[in-house]
């Protein structure tokens, strides 16, 4: 079943390439360009699937930094639905499909997938962890698309990166409160200080709260502010997605 | 006329300490040493796992201070959320006395006011954290063989009756399959009038699921037999105590903080799309 599981991450990542060969084409490609996003998502979601069919009723162990990919085109497409600009939507998308694959071929090439779960994971406060932090980190990820937009100059795009912010950092939350009442029931203390990862969970938290004052109290230009929030991306791939991998394994390798 | 220097020296102070530039630096600082402080945990797990057990004053004086290599960023962090926490109440107090000054329509109040309630629920969450590890008192490591008691300090009594083991039956999870996943350990307790008058009661103690005795917090740390019929007989549970008089507070914090964010969101749901909308012009 993990070599099954495997294999259809394999899939998700070879459907988002083309998806992001495809959302560099002629406009005319875009559609097949979504189609492929779709079905990546689809192989995403089987995947998170398995995982939690292998598992439950415990949660998957240090899934938290794939299983967030697949929600990249329902929450790209929630984000893109009022946007009229082509050239503005082409950038989006193909930030979004961009940072899918990087989390997916990093998922892919660095699996943590072969522990066996945790007896006290099976609670709903682990699994709230788990489901908030990958909602969490795709609406993080929106945001910092739309930041890339910002980047390129386009205008109007400061309020949808703030509402993608603001929704990324009211799902993160949650899934740092599920975490210490995980804490609370099953340890008695506020912080288990042996998962190190909580502290980046944290980190990644005030970064958040230091990006959502730096928007609203309107400081710096709006070059500035952009390219600080596009750092959000960085910051969940190295600081939250960093803990979740493995050591290389090569996926070319039967 | 200007103000005297030492008469505007409360007000400077209050307004740099209201800074929004403050709360920035903080946090993007808070952030930074965070970083570095799962580096060091990572590498030193040890140095920091007794502090839930010890208490923070107690932890600093030895192990904190005996390792200042390793445990600089947690102090680092304790001076930086030392002063978010002033900045935060300044800053959101001095925000929330404009508001209520300009008497917005009722209708809008709880929107308006949400984002202060999430300030003012991470002051109270901090107080009850720092309240935590300074008044908590723990034992962790409680080992009981069926059919022995446990005295707590206040007099309650545990007595360990048995195991109800319930298994995972699947091979969906190689390796795990018979493996108990809720142990049900039954015990009798009496509380410490339950003693007086001869009373007392079942309860149930699983992961995850604690009970609580008169103010003391029972977890499931750890059991055996693994497997039902194995153990070699030994089966035994290993519990850990605590009582924490600040648990409600952080808690309480929590759910104001969550009130706060749900009252935000749907007030920006509302309100957002025009507020922040290009031709709506305030950001």
């Amino acid at each position: 079943m993990m070599e099954l599981s495997r294999w259809v991450l394999k899939i998700e990542a070879l459907l988002l390439l083309g998806a992001l060969i495809l959302a560099w084409s002629p406009p005319r490609a875009m559609r097949m360009a979504t189609l492929l996003w779709w079905a990546s998502a689809i192989a995403g979601g089987v995947y998170a699937g398995l995982r939690y069919w292998m598992t439950w009723p415990m949660t998957p162990m240090f899934a938290g930094g794939v299983l967030f990919a697949p929600l990249l085109a329902p929450l790209g497409a929630l984000a893109l639905r009022r946007t009229e600009d082509p050239a503005c939507t082409a950038v989006i998308r193909r930030a979004l499909i961009g940072g899918g694959l990087i989390v997916v071929v990093l998922g892919v090439c660095f699996p943590k997938d072969f522990y066996l779960p945790i007896i006290k994971t099976a609670s709903p406060y682990a699994h709230g962890v788990l489901l908030f932090g990958a909602l969490g980190r795709a609406f993080l990820f929106v945001c910092a698309a739309w930041s890339v937009a910002a980047l390129c100059g386009f205008d109007g795009v400061m309020p949808r990166l703030f509402r993608a912010l603001v929704w990324g950092f009211g799902c993160w939350t949650l899934s740092l409160f599920s975490g210490e009442v995980w804490s609370y029931s099953g340890w008695g203390v506020p912080m288990v200080w042996e998962d190190a990862s909580t502290l980046t969970a944290i980190a990644t938290w005030f970064f958040c709260v230091g990006l959502i004052h730096l928007c609203l109290g309107n400081l710096y230009s709006h070059r500035t502010r952009a390219a600080l929030v596009a750092l959000v991306a960085v910051l969940v791939l190295a600081f939250n997605g960093g803990p979740e991998l493995g050591p290389f394994r090569n996926p070319f390798v039967l | 006329m200007n103000a005297s220097p030492t008469f505007d020296l409360p007000q400077r102070a209050w307004r740099t300490l209201a800074s929004i530039r403050l709360t920035i630096a903080l946090c993007f600082l808070l952030t930074a040493d965070l970083g570095l402080g799962y580096l060091s945990l990572r590498s030193s797990l040890e140095i920091f796992s007794p502090m839930s057990d010890v208490g923070l004053l107690e932890w600093a004086r030895t192990y904190g201070a005996a390792n200042l290599r390793h445990t600089a960023w947690f102090f680092a962090m304790a001076g930086l959320l030392v002063l978010l926490a002033l900045n935060t109440f300044a800053c959101t107090t001095q925000r929330l006395i404009g508001i209520l000054a300009r008497r917005p329509p009722r209708r809008e109040l709880p929107f308006r006011l949400a984002p202060h309630l999430m300030h003012y629920a991470v002051l109270i969450i901090l107080a009850g954290y720092l309240g935590s590890y300074l008044f908590a008192a723990s034992d962790p490591g409680r080992a009981l063989r069926s059919g022995e008691t446990m005295t707590l300090p206040n007099g309650a009594t545990l007595r360990f009756e048995r195991f109800a083991p319930e298994a995972i039956q699947s091979q969906r999870i190689d390796g795990f399959d018979g493996f108990v996943l809720r142990p049900n350990a039954h015990f009798t307790v009496r509380s410490a009038e339950d003693e007086a008058q001869g009373g007392a009661c079942s309860t149930v103690l699983n992961f995850n699921e604690p009970i609580t005795v008169d103010g003391y917090g029972i977890y499931l740390g750890e059991f055996q037999p693994r497997k039902p019929g194995g153990g070699m007989g030994r089966a035994y549970v290993q519990l850990i105590v605590r009582r924490d008089p600040a648990a409600v507070i952080y808690r309480f914090g929590m759910a104001v903080f969550v009130s706060g964010l749900v009252l935000y969101l749907i007030g920006r749901l509302d309100y957002a799309t025009f507020i922040l909308s290009p031709k709506g012009g305030k950001r």
